[in-house]
This record gives C-alpha cells, sequence and structure tokens, in this order.
C-alpha cells in the first residue's frame, strides 16, 4: 500500500526483479560446433582482432562522460544445432586463447539455455535440471511478439502467428481462390510495412516443428540472446538466467551446466544497459532477421521503465527502442566457418 | 444446444421445417437462434419474411463473418430479431414469456467456399459464443456433402466445444429416391459419420446425435385425404409400407428418425412460418402440421430422445 | 488527451466455481506473465496486458479520417467467478507529419495510437460512442471478442453457462484536460445490449479510468441480466411455483455479485456516487432483488399452507 496502513494481497503484486546492470554487454564471440574444434591459435588470433575493437568500445563509453564505465564480456556457445566438445575441454581452452590475446572472457553462455527451460537453474545449480518444467526463454519472447501491422489493418485481424514466420511487411498473397465460382487474384508483390519508396521485405523463420518437438531458429534464439544481455526478460516478474560460477569440477556435458557462466569473478554484471556484438560480416544477415524480430517483440512496459529510470538515476542516455540499445561491428575475425549448412 | 439442419437433396423441406420448429421452440419459452449456413442459397430471410433481407444480406452475413474477419471490426455477425423485424403483423407481436427469435442471415453473393483454419477458428467462435446466449442454436446447412458440413463437423470437434450438446437433422422426402439419398448422406463414403471421423468425432456418439426427419409425409389415414376411394387409400398404404420396408433397410427406419411432417400445402407453396393464426383463424394450414413442428421442438430438447442405445 | 476503451462482459462458461489456479490458468493470456487475484471484497482476476497492432483509419463524427498507427491494449478479468470481461483500450496522440515510423517506436510506447495529421479529437470521441453496435472503431470489439472468445474456450472450463444472455458492449471515451477539477460523466443505455460512457477528468492514471468502466459494465450487465431472468419467469402469469424454477439461476450465481466500486477509490468513487442517485442503479437493482425474494417467499408459503396430501398407503 502507498501510505503504510491499509490491506494487500499478495497474490496481486506486479513487482518485477532487478537485475544488476553493466554500462555495455560486448560479445566477444559467437561459436558454432564446426569452429569450436578448432585449436587454441584459431582462438587466439580470433580474440586478437577482436580485442582491437573491444578497446575502442571500451574509449567509446569512456568518451560518453563514464568515469569507470562497467563493461562485461561474454561469448555464446551454440550447443543447440551442433555438440561441441565437452566443458571440461572446451571452457579452459576459450579461457587461455583470450588472455593470450589480452581479453577476459566474463561470462560463457550456452545457446541451448535460451531454447530449453531454465526454470530449475535457479533453485539448484548444481543440479540446473531438477527444476520443474518451465517456459523456455524462446517461448516467453515468442508470447510478447507484437507483429508489424500492414496499413489498413484494424484489430479485427486476426493475428497470423502459429505458423512460425515473422515478417516486416505483407507477404505476397496465395493466387488460388477458395469459393466456388470466383474469380482467382491476381499475383501481387510483397511489401514492407515501414518501406521508404521501396520494399526491403524480410520473412524470418522462428521455428519448424520436428519429429522430436518444435526447433527453434538460430535467428529467434540470436534475438532472445539480445534481450537477455540487455536485462529486460522476466518470467512471472523473476529474473532469468542469473549467472552462476562454474562447478569446481566441469563437467562432461554442457546441459549439467547454468545457462550463465560466470567465469570472472571479479566481472561487471552480465546484463548491460547496452549490447554490442563484434562479429564477421558472414553474420549479417543472421543479425538482419534478429533486428527484424527485436522490432516487433513488446517487451514488458515495467521492466523497460524500472531500467530507464535506473539509467536516468545514472545520468546515461537510453533510447526508448529496445532494439536501439544493440549495437553491431562487423569486422574480420579470422576464417570463421559460422553455422553447419542446414 | 446447437442442432444442425442437413438434408442430401435439395427441395425437402429442411429450412421451412427448421425455421418452424425454432419459431415453436421460442413461443414455448426458450432463447433461439438460426444461422443460415445454407451458403448457395441463403433464403432463410424469405422464410422469416424479413423484407430486406429475403436473399440474404450485403453485407455481415454469416459469409463474410467466416471469410473476411479483416473487415468485421465487431467480431459479431449481422443478427436479426425475427419478432421486431419481420414484415409479418402476426410474428411482430411476441408473445409473453416467448423466448428471444434471431436470425443470423447469409450473404447475398455468398457462395461455397472451401474452409480453411481461420474460417474454422471463426466458426467455433460464433457456435461458443452463441452457445451462451441461446438455448437453442439450429444451424441450417447447405445440402449434400457440402463445405459447410464439413465445417461444423471439424468445429463440433474442436476441444472449444465439447460438453456442447450438437444434435443433427437430416431430413429428407418420404420417396424411394430420397430414402437411399439421406441414408447415403450420413453413412456413405464421404458422408457424415465418415467426415465427422476425420475430423475427430466418435462414431458411436456422433451416429447417436443424428435422426431423421421425414417431410412431406402422406398420411392415408388422415381426413384430408378422406375422400379418396378405398383402392387409392389401400395403394397408398401399400406404398408407405414399402417405403417403411425401404428406410429400414437404409438405417433411416423408425428407431433413427426423431419425427415426420406431413404434406402441407401451405409449406410447400408459401415456405414460410405457420402462425397459430393461419391454422386456428384463417383456417389455411393443418393442425397437424403445427403439431408435428412442436413434437419436433419438444423432442429436440428432451434428452431421453437422444440417448445412444 | 483521448482515450478510447471497449469492455465486452459475459457469464463464464462454467456451471461452478474455480480455485484460484484454474482461473490463472484460464485468464493467462501471455506466458511469463502473472495473473492478478484478489479475494477481498469479492474475488476478483485480472490478466496480464496483451497488445495488438493496428494501422488503420480514425475516423471522426464529421466523416473527416486520419491514419492511426499503433498499439491496443487488451485484458481480460473475471468477477466472483462468475462474471467474464475483456477490455480493448487505447490513447489517441496527434503526431504532427504523415510518416510511419519504424514499428518498434510504436512498440516503445505501448498502448497507444499515434494520429498522423491532425485529427478531429472531440469528433473522434462522438464516432466512437455513436457508431451502432455493428461498428466498432480500429476493431476494438472483435479484439474483446477475441479475447473473452478464447477464455470462453479454455480447457479448464465445463461450457456450462450459469446463466443465458448475451454479452454486452459498453463503449467509452475519456477526455482528459490538465485544469479540470471535476470529473463530468454521462452513461447511455441504447438498444441492442450496447452501452456508452463518456467521461471528462483531470489527469488521471489510464488503468483506473479502465477499472471503473468494467465495473459499470459488470453492474450494467448483472442488471441486465437480472431483469430479463425475471421477464422471462413471468412473475404474475406463472404459478409462483414456476416461476421460481425460472427464477433460480439469479439467486444461485448473481445476487450476490452487487458491489458497485469495490475496488475504486478517487475519481471513479465520485462517478458512482453520481450514478446511484441518477439513474438510481442500485436502487433498481435492490428492487429487482426484493421481487425475486418475494417471489421465493410466496412459493414458500403456498407450498407450506397447501392442505397436507392424503398420505399413500403403499410406496
Amino acid at each position: 500500500m502507498r501510505d503504510g496502513t491499509g490491506f494487500s494481497e499478495s497474490t496481486a503484486d506486479t513487482r518485477v526483479e532487478k537485475t544488476p546492470l553493466s554500462h555495455l554487454s560486448v560479445e566477444l564471440g559467437h561459436f558454432y560446433a564446426p569452429d569450436l574444434e578448432l585449436d587454441e591459435h584459431f582462438f587466439i588470433e580470433h580474440f586478437r582482432r577482436i580485442g582491437v575493437w573491444f578497446a575502442a568500445a571500451r574509449s567509446a563509453a569512456e568518451n560518453a562522460n563514464l568515469r569507470a564505465p562497467r563493461i562485461s564480456t561474454c561469448v555464446l556457445i551454440d550447443d543447440y544445432f551442433g555438440l561441441p566438445e565437452p566443458p571440461v575441454a572446451l571452457i579452459p581452452k576459450l579461457v587461455a586463447a583470450a588472455r593470450k590475446a589480452g581479453l577476459e572472457i566474463d561470462y560463457l553462455v550456452r545457446e541451448s539455455g535460451c531454447a530449453n527451460n531454465v526454470a530449475g537453474v535457479a533453485r539448484n545449480p548444481a543440479e540446473p535440471e531438477t527444476g520443474p518444467p518451465g517456459l523456455s526463454l524462446a517461448e516467453l519472447v515468442e508470447a510478447r511478439l507484437v507483429e508489424d501491422p500492414p496499413p489498413n489493418t484494424t484489430a479485427a485481424r486476426p493475428p497470423v502467428s502459429h505458423t512460425g514466420w515473422l515478417c516486416n511487411g505483407q507477404r505476397s498473397p496465395a493466387t488460388e481462390t477458395h469459393e466456388a465460382m470466383k474469380r482467382p487474384t491476381a499475383w501481387r508483390p510483397p511489401a514492407e510495412n515501414a518501406a521508404v519508396n521501396h520494399s526491403i521485405f524480410a520473412d524470418i523463420e522462428l521455428w519448424r516443428e520436428e519429429a522430436d518437438g518444435r526447433l527453434w531458429s538460430c535467428a529467434m534464439l540470436a534475438a532472445v540472446w539480445q534481450l537477455l544481455r540487455l536485462g529486460l526478460l522476466r518470467d512471472n516478474g523473476r529474473s532469468v538466467a542469473v549467472p552462476h560460477p562454474p562447478p569446481p569440477d566441469l563437467p562432461d556435458n554442457w546441459s549439467a551446466l547454468p545457462m550463465v557462466l560466470r567465469i570472472n569473478d571479479r566481472a561487471a554484471p552480465f546484463n548491460a544497459y547496452r549490447a554490442m556484438t563484434v562479429c564477421a560480416p558472414l553474420f549479417l544477415p543472421i543479425e538482419n532477421a534478429v533486428r527484424t524480430i527485436l522490432q516487433q517483440v513488446a517487451v514488458d512496459p515495467a521492466v523497460l521503465g524500472q531500467v530507464s529510470d535506473r539509467a536516468k538515476g545514472e545520468g546515461i542516455s537510453l533510447p526508448l527502442e529496445v532494439v536501439d540499445r544493440i549495437e553491431y561491428l562487423f569486422v574480420d575475425t579470422g576464417p570463421v566457418r559460422g553455422a553447419d549448412p542446414g | 444446444m446447437l442442432v444442425f439442419a442437413a438434408s442430401d437433396k435439395g427441395g425437402t423441406g429442411r429450412s421451412v421445417t427448421s425455421c418452424n420448429v425454432v419459431y415453436r421452440s421460442a413461443l414455448s419459452g426458450s432463447d433461439v437462434c438460426y444461422l443460415d449456413f445454407d451458403f448457395g442459397s441463403p433464403t432463410a430471410g424469405s422464410i422469416f419474411q424479413i423484407n430486406d433481407v429475403t436473399r440474404g444480406v450485403r453485407r455481415g452475413g454469416m459469409h463474410s463473418y467466416l471469410l473476411e474477419p479483416d473487415i468485421q471490426t465487431t467480431g459479431e455477425p449481422h443478427r436479426i430479431d425475427v419478432w421486431t423485424q419481420s414484415s409479418r403483423a402476426s410474428l411482430r407481436q411476441r408473445p409473453p414469456g416467448s423466448g428471444k427469435l434471431m436470425l443470423f442471415p447469409g450473404d447475398q453473393d455468398g457462395g461455397e467456399f472451401g474452409p480453411d483454419k481461420e474460417a474454422l477458428r471463426r466458426c467455433v467462435h460464433l457456435l461458443q459464443a452463441l452457445d451462451e446466449e441461446f438455448d437453442m442454436c439450429l444451424i441450417d446447412l447447405s445440402a449434400g456433402r457440402s463445405y459447410a458440413t464439413q465445417l461444423v463437423l471439424e468445429a463440433t470437434a474442436d476441444p472449444a466445444l465439447r460438453g456442447v450438446a450438437a444434435r443433427w437433422l437430416v431430413f429428407h422426402r418420404w420417396t424411394r429416391q430420397h430414402i437411399p439419398a439421406a441414408a447415403g448422406l450420413v453413412y456413405g463414403k464421404d458422408g457424415i459419420l465418415d467426415v465427422g471421423v476425420r475430423a475427430g468425432h466418435d462414431k458411436d456418439e456422433l451416429q447417436a446425435a443424428i435422426k431423421f426427419v421425414r417431410t412431406a409425409v402422406v398420411d392415408p389415414d388422415s381426413i384430408e385425404l378422406s375422400g379418396l376411394r378405398p383402392a387409392q387409400v389401400a395403394w397408398l398404404r401399400d406404398c408407405d409400407e414399402d417405403l417403411g420396408q425401404l428406410a429400414a433397410k437404409h438405417q433411416v427406419g423408425r428407431r433413427a428418425m426423431l419425427g415426420e411432417v406431413p404434406l402441407d400445402p401451405v409449406l410447400q407453396w408459401r415456405e414460410q412460418l405457420i402462425s397459430d393464426n393461419d391454422v386456428v383463424a384463417r383456417d389455411i394450414a393443418n393442425n397437424a402440421t403445427v403439431d408435428a413442428f412442436d413434437d419436433l421442438a419438444r423432442k429436440l430438447a428432451a434428452d431421453e430422445e437422444w440417448a445412444s442405445l | 488527451m483521448l482515450i478510447l476503451g471497449e469492455v465486452l462482459t459475459a457469464a463464464l462458461r462454467h456451471s461452478g466455481g474455480m480455485p484460484r489456479d484454474r482461473v490463472e490458468d484460464a485468464l493467462g493470456l501471455l506466458a511469463g506473465e502473472r495473473v492478478r487475484t484478489f479475494e477481498r471484497p469479492i474475488s476478483y482476476a485480472v490478466s496480464p496486458k496483451t497488445y495488438t497492432g493496428v494501422d488503420c483509419r480514425i475516423v471522426a463524427r464529421s466523416g473527416a479520417k486520419v491514419r492511426g498507427v499503433g498499439t491496443l491494449m487488451g485484458r481480460a478479468c473475471l468477477t466472483g467467478g462468475r462474471v467474464l470481461q475483456s477490455s480493448a483500450v487505447t490513447r489517441i496522440e496527434p503526431v504532427a507529419g504523415g510518416f510511419r515510423q519504424p514499428w518498434s517506436h510504436y512498440l516503445a510506447r505501448l498502448g497507444m495510437v499515434e494520429a498522423l495529421g491532425r485529427p478531429d479529437l472531440p469528433g473522434t470521441a462522438d464516432a466512437h460512442l455513436l457508431a451502432d453496435r455493428s461498428s466498432s472503431m480500429m476493431g476494438m470489439g472483435a479484439l474483446c471478442v477475441r479475447l473473452l472468445t478464447g477464455i470462453q474456450g479454455s480447457p479448464v472450463l465445463d461450457r456450462k453457462p450459469p446463466v443465458r444472455a448475451r454479452r454486452t458492449v459498453l463503449r467509452w471515451a475519456a477526455t482528459i484536460k490538465d485544469g479540470a477539477e471535476d470529473v463530468k460523466w454521462h452513461f447511455a443505455v441504447r438498444e441492442d445490449g450496447l452501452r456508452t460512457v463518456r467521461l471528462e477528468l483531470g489527469p488521471a492514471q489510464i488503468d483506473d479510468i479502465v477499472n471503473l468502466c468494467e465495473d459499470l459494465a459488470l453492474h450494467d450487465w448483472l442488471l441486465t441480466a437480472l431483469m430479463s431472468i425475471i421477464e422471462q419467469s413471468q412473475i404474475g402469469v406463472e404459478q409462483p411455483a414456476q416461476s421460481v424454477v425460472k427464477l433460480r439461476p439469479a439467486v444461485d450465481h448473481l445476487l450476490h455479485l452487487w458491489m458497485p466500486a469495490a475496488r475504486l477509490d478517487g475519481f471513479a468513487l465520485s462517478v458512482w456516487e453520481g450514478l446511484e442517485s441518477r439513474p438510481g442503479l442500485s436502487r433498481q437493482w435492490d428492487a429487482s432483488v426484493r421481487r425475486v425474494r418475494d417471489q421465493m417467499a410466496m412459493a414458500a408459503a403456498l407450498v407450506n399452507n397447501r392442505p397436507p396430501e392424503r398420505k399413500q398407503l403403499f410406496g
């Protein structure tokens, strides 16, 4: 109650948890299975090339009147589409390579954590798979999609979700009519809703139903990943994917680890006001898809308000639109192969 | 309760009988509505004598509700209160204690269509919303193996309509051609049972929810035929017996029958509601016809008539 | 500032009470968001807010049109475990320039529709309030129907509505004027189960206005449903015992739900106070409830006073 005296019911609560926030989160790498097999030299070279731009990002933050900028670094490991070598071998290899290149990996994140439910992790970090089945982060984000309406759309238009596809405009209509004895409709081109003169129409696959369940697309998981870094996801008001230190003995199995591992004890918070991704131009189409998705995610206004109030309190100006809080540097990071074809 | 009115052939008197049954139910105090799902030729407006919509409404009817959700800004289809909108004076006086009598008309230029997922979803929503409001919703379907029939079979299999009683009336004339045709519509390949099972219905449950209604039945013993010569009456009786055997052979016999409507010239030629006024004051329609409608209305609502064996 | 809303009210398709977790299942419109529930002074549960995008004409009463782009907020609530409501709400915000922004712009301003150009706000409010039930501004009605029907189809419900009644639609328009001190309101009952509320008030939270309008819609629906049950029970025509059978659903499911302004305060209370003096909703409700109770009492008295039937020898 506002004034100390009064009546309240706990089931009527609307509060959302706060998470600690850095000024900037820098992604030092998003590694897919084929690249993860390579030896230490590949990674040293990768981090060395990234290091130049990381330094630039740091000085940019300092130039923005931040005396002691809180910056955290992270890498994303694809253990969803591929099966990398076990954590006990891979994690020390990555950390050592980064150090040799003069970088510190603060957080190491499992990509499958975006797709699988993470409800159990917070309960008992030692046994992350024991929690009750909850929602995956991808499902939380999917629920918050508010589709970009084409011109002349009222709320009467039924949601066209449930197809697993999301676009930024109007698809070319089907040319077959389904009404008896009516003329078939002519072909029309697709159109981007916010087109400037000409359309750049994008149609993004979010997921596909496979024999053993739903397979989320790389773009969808990367969109979840960016929202997670920005500290904008909650599950029933609770924070999700809270970072945990790695267990003293690294397991053989990735699924036995919490989603977000804090590798560096002295790291600034994982979540940040802004997120920067430094990656090879090869990933540009994926990141364009990520942006198309993020343009259509309605983040909980309570969480957005909380984050922007705190930014204001720290004297930081933050774009109102979530998608504008994500920055990219597309640079040559060495001979990456990226995701497996198919 | 949802009631689906089907027939294999046109001209069975399906629509006019259905309208009259709905009307009798309203008179007895039930809130009822009539949905014109005869997409090819929506004519319920003329049976209820709603002047502007004798061939359906210009927009907002059943057809556009199902197929053009984008322009239906209210999410509700057009409805017509028969008690206030009918051009027939004797209908416009809603008797005290009677229930609502609502018509959901079709669209003028509607046609048959292949149901897509969205139309199915809309159909489920519509039936759900009307079941909130009405004791009985009668859905008049296009004749034959129609998309309308397929659509409602799929809709009633939807989990959102589980627990809502759904009953089927299959209308057929009492003739040598109509009896096997009606049986074919229900039991034949790609008939109601076939399509229903494919949509997820339990065959026995669905079959128990289907009853036949014989129309234009000539009763050799009725007073109307009292002028016939004995030979004619005997011939009629023979025919009737033959038809009875034919019906039994096709599983359209007495056990599967809910009721029968006698041949009535007023019904045949005027295709309109028969009011008590037509029977009593004007003496143009037969008492037996109105009794048959009352009987159908009563049996439709009586659970014991529909208990599965 | 102009805020437009629409409320759809219906009986939940469920025959009895429901435990809280079931209510939460039914009203959980958004994965990962809580359904808020209250037990005092009457049970009440409200869904999380959902949003739907629109890019359509906003039409004023004069026929003038501007393009509106943005989102409508939609939510649903359940009162007393019996009455289900869904709401569509949006704020109309005039903006200069005729260009549509990237969609993320509108998702950073949820629950607002930007009117590109110079909208006639009073005329827009009129168009919203004076339209008949067959059309609805920006498809608000369709949104309400979609939300409500989705919940009514929830597998946790037994699909047996306690009373059969038509859904009622209440459309409202609130004009917020910074200088306004007291609240002006007008409540209209129109045909076809349509009601309208026009509000003019000082700065206020949109949620408080939505709560008020839902509360008005709820009580109007209760009154409408009770009146229709009484009418069909044919008091004075039928035998009291028969009338009582028809009145029973009202006694079982409706009579205890009347609790105007149960969770309201501030300007919303003053609107209710005004409504109580004219047209006097509670007066009409109380009189109707007395009528129902009198019938029950009379039916009971007639049963008790009936001459005892001869005892059957067998049976």
